[in-house]
C-alpha cells in the first residue's frame, strides 16, 4: 500500500571523526548480527535493524479514522565517522479484519502495520506529512531519535562537537502510482522539518527508505554548511577568530557531499530533478566556494599583516 | 586482523550470510527431570522412559517421508543445579534409555542456553524480545515492559494502598488477543541479584527456566546463529571411551551421544514431558512468540523445507508440538 518514515540527521558527539572499526562497533545495536560498512565512495555504516511494536491511530487527509497494528523497523547510520542518522519506517498493508490479531501474525512480518481503515493510500499518506508533531498517531521520529540518543550516549564517544550544527527530521510517504518515473514533492517547514511525498513503481517502494536518507543527509549538510557561514560572519563582526571553524568544515563536511551515491539507479531520477530544481549541488557549490572565499581572504589577511610586521623591523 | 576483515562490504543487503545447519525432519524430546531427581531415584526415570516410548514411537510415524530423519534428545537442567556427576548421570540416562526403548541421540546441558561456545545465547535471545505494544502504543514512547517481564496482555494498573483509600476500583488484567474473556500470563524472563564480590556490589543475572527452554526449542528448530554461524554444535561423546569431565560446565552445549544420529536440528520438534511441566511450555510458547527471529534464517528453513517437498511454517510455534503425559 504504502511506506512511511522518518530520518533524523545530526552531528555524531565526538570531536574527530570515528574510525570504522569503532564505528562498527557503537553501531552494534543488536548481537550476533553484523553492522553493515562501506569504505566507497565514502565511508558508510549501518547498524541491524531493530523492531518496535505499535497499535495506534493513524492520520487521513479525508478524517477518516485509520487504526495501524504491527511492527516498525528502525536503524541507525553513520557517514564519514561523523553524520549520524536515525532511520525508522513502516509498510503499511490494509488489514483483512477488523480487529486486532494474536501477535505472533505480526511478529511473523517485521517492519509490516496493518491498516484497519477505509482511507486511501494518498489519504494516509497526505494524513501523515501534515502530522509533524503527532500526539497519538504513529510518531516515528521518536522512535529514529531514541535510537540517535542511545547512540550519543555511548561511552566510546567524547561528547565534544567540532561544529555548531542543528539536527534534521526528513518525514516521509512513499506510494505507488500511475507516473512515467518516481517523482519526488519535497517541502520545507522552517528550518529543521522537511517533507517528502514520493510517488514511485510498486517495485520501487523498497527503495524509498534508502532514497530519502541520502536525501537527508545531504540536506544535513547544506544546512550545517549555512550554519558555518552565518557563525564565521557573526564572530567576524565581533572581531574574533575564524580560521579554526572554516578548516573544520573544509576538513569534514566538504568530501561528504556525493549525492544519490547510496540511491538505487532507478531512482537516480528523482536526485537529478532535485539538482534541476531547488539545484542542490549548485547551492553546496555557491556555499563551498564563500568558506574557500573566506579562507582565502584571512589567508592574504595574515600575509599581509606578517608583511608588514616585518617591514617595522 | 585489518578493519575490513571485521566488517563486511556489501550494500546489496541488510543481511548476514546465513550458513545452514543439517535438519531432521523430527527432532523428540524424550522426557524431563530436574537434576536433583536424576542421581538417586532410577525406578523413577524408568517409570517415565517407560510411558512415554509408545508416545515417542508414534510421533516417528507422523513423519511421512521416504527415509525419515528423526533425532531424540534429553535436556539436563544443570543451570540452577550442577553439582552432580556428568559420567554417572550420562551413562544412567542412556542405559535406562536404551532398556526401556527409548534410544537418546542428544544429551543437552540447560546452562548451554545461556552461553554455548562463548556465545552468550541468552542475551542474544533477550535482545530479540519484541513486547506485545498496547492499544495506543505509537512509538513515543520507549517499550512499557518491566525488565525481566513478558506478557500476553495489560497488567492491572497498580494500586497503591493510599490511592486504594480513595476507593479506586481495582481493574483486570487484560489479554490482547483474547476471545471474550482473557488468559493473562505475565513470565519472569530473569532477575538481577546484587552481590558482594571482593568488597564491589556486582548485579548478576539469573534467567529463567522456561526463558532457557526457549532457547532450546529454538536450538532443536535451528534459529540460533552468531554472526551468521550456527551456535551450539553437537559434538560427539562416546561412553566407555571418551574421558567425562568431573563438572557439567566442561561438556559441550550438546553432545552426540548415537554417532549414527540424525541431526539435532529439525523441521519439526515434539516434546514428550510429564504434565507438570505444561506451565513451563506454556510460558515457552508465549516467549516464543515475542522473538524477532533473524529473517534470514526463517527463510532458510522454508526454503530447504520446500526443495525437500514439505510445506514448514514460517512461526517457530507452528513448528512445536507436546505431549503431556500423565505422572510427574
Amino acid at each position: 500500500m504504502l511506506v512511511l518514515g522518518e530520518v533524523r540527521t545530526c552531528l555524531l558527539h565526538n570531536t574527530a571523526p570515528l574510525p570504522t572499526p569503532l564505528v562498527a562497533q557503537i553501531l552494534g545495536t543488536l548481537p550476533g548480527r553484523r553492522v553493515l560498512c562501506a569504505e566507497r565512495p565514502i565511508a558508510h555504516a549501518m547498524s541491524p535493524e531493530l523492531v518496535t511494536g505499535i497499535d495506534c491511530k493513524l492520520a487521513t487527509s479525508s478524517r477518516v479514522r485509520a487504526r495501524g497494528i504491527g511492527t516498525v523497523t528502525s536503524r541507525a547510520m553513520i557517514t564519514s565517522g561523523l553524520v549520524l542518522q536515525g532511520s525508522a519506517s513502516a509498510y503499511l498493508r490494509r488489514a483483512t479484519g477488523p480487529s486486532r490479531q494474536a501477535w505472533s501474525h505480526y511478529v511473523d512480518q517485521l517492519g509490516v502495520v496493518e491498516v484497519i481503515s477505509r482511507a486511501d493510500a494518498a489519504e494516509l499518506a497526505e494524513g501523515y506529512l501534515a502530522d509533524s508533531t503527532p500526539v497519538s498517531t504513529i510518531d516515528l521520529g521518536s522512535v529514529s531519535e531514541r535510537l540517535i540518543s542511545d547512540i550519543q550516549g555511548h561511552v566510546q564517544l567524547d561528547h565534544v562537537t567540532s561544529v555548531r550544527a542543528r539536527p534534521t527530521w526528513v518525514r516521509w510517504a512513499a506510494r505507488v502510482g500511475d507516473h512515467d518515473g518516481p517523482v519526488a514533492r519535497v517541502r520545507s517547514e522552517g528550518d529543521v522539518v522537511r517533507a517528502i511525498e514520493l510517488i514511485v513503481d510498486e517495485s520501487q517502494l523498497g527503495l524509498a527508505a534508502r532514497f530519502c536518507e541520502d536525501f537527508a543527509l545531504h540536506d544535513w549538510l547544506l544546512t550545517t554548511l549555512a550554519q558555518v557561514i552565518e557563525q564565521t560572519n557573526r564572530l567576524k563582526a565581533l572581531g574574533q577568530q575564524t580560521i579554526d571553524i572554516l578548516t573544520t568544515a573544509v576538513e569534514r563536511l566538504f568530501h561528504v557531499w556525493m549525492p544519490g551515491a547510496q540511491v538505487d539507479p532507478a531512482l537516480s531520477p528523482l536526485w537529478d530533478a532535485l539538482e534541476q530544481r531547488p539545484g542542490f549541488s549548485r547551492q553546496w557549490n555557491t556555499q563551498v566556494a564563500r568558506i574557500r572565499d573566506h579562507i582565502a581572504l584571512q589567508t592574504l589577511q595574515a600575509v599581509e599583516q606578517t608583511r608588514r610586521g616585518s617591514a617595522d623591523w | 586482523m585489518t578493519a575490513l576483515e571485521v566488517v563486511a562490504y556489501s550494500e546489496a543487503s541488510n543481511q548476514d550470510n546465513v550458513r545452514g545447519v543439517p535438519l531432521s525432519h523430527l527432532s523428540i524430546e524424550v522426557g524431563h527431570f530436574y537434576m536433583e531427581d536424576l542421581p538417586s531415584n532410577e525406578e523413577r526415570i524408568r517409570r517415565q522412559f517407560q510411558r512415554l516410548a509408545p508416545w515417542a514411537t508414534a510421533a516417528k510415524k507422523t513423519v511421512t517421508a521416504d527415509r525419515p530423519r528423526v533425532s531424540t534428545c534429553f535436556l539436563v537442567d544443570d543451570y540452577f543445579y550442577n553439582s552432580t556427576n556428568p559420567n554417572e548421570i550420562l551413562r544412567k540416562l542412556v542405559a535406562i534409555g536404551d532398556e526401556c526403548g527409548v534410544s537418546i541421540d542428544y544429551i543437552a546441558r540447560e546452562a548451554g542456553c545461556c552461553v554455548a561456545d562463548g556465545v552468550p545465547l541468552a542475551e542474544l535471545v533477550a535482545a530479540r524480545l519484541l513486547a506485545e505494544p498496547a492499544p495506543g502504543t505509537n512509538g513515543s514512547r520507549p517499550p512499557t515492559d518491566q525488565s525481566g517481564w513478558l506478557c500476553n496482555g495489560e497488567r492491572s494498573p497498580e494500586t497503591s494502598t493510599d490511592q486504594a483509600m480513595h476507593s479506586r476500583l481495582w481493574e483486570p488484567p487484560q489479554e490482547f488477543g483474547k476471545r471474550n474473556h482473557s488468559i493473562f500470563l505475565d513470565i519472569e524472563l530473569w532477575k538481577d541479584v546484587e552481590e558482594r564480590v571482593g568488597g564491589e556490589t556486582v548485579s548478576q543475572r539469573t534467567w529463567s527456566c522456561p526463558f532457557l527452554a526457549s532457547i532450546w526449542h529454538l536450538l532443536r528448530l535451528g534459529m540460533l546463529r552468531h554472526f551468521g554461524e550456527p551456535i551450539a554444535h553437537p559434538q560427539q561423546i562416546t561412553l566407555g571411551i571418551d574421558d567425562i569431565p568431573e563438572t557439567w560446565n566442561e561438556l559441550p552445549a550438546v553432545m552426540q551421544m548415537n554417532p549414527r544420529a540424525a541431526p539435532f536440528s529439525a523441521y519439526r520438534s515434539v516434546s514428550i514431558l510429564p504434565q507438570r511441566y505444561l506451565p513451563i511450555e506454556n510460558a515457552i510458547k508465549l516467549i516464543l512468540s515475542h522473538l524477532s527471529l533473524d529473517e534470514p534464517v526463517i527463510g532458510q528453513v522454508v526454503e530447504r523445507g520446500a526443495s525437500e517437498g514439505l510445506e514448514i511454517p514460517r512461526k517457530v510455534i507452528d513448528r512445536i508440538s507436546h505431549v503431556f503425559i500423565e505422572g510427574s
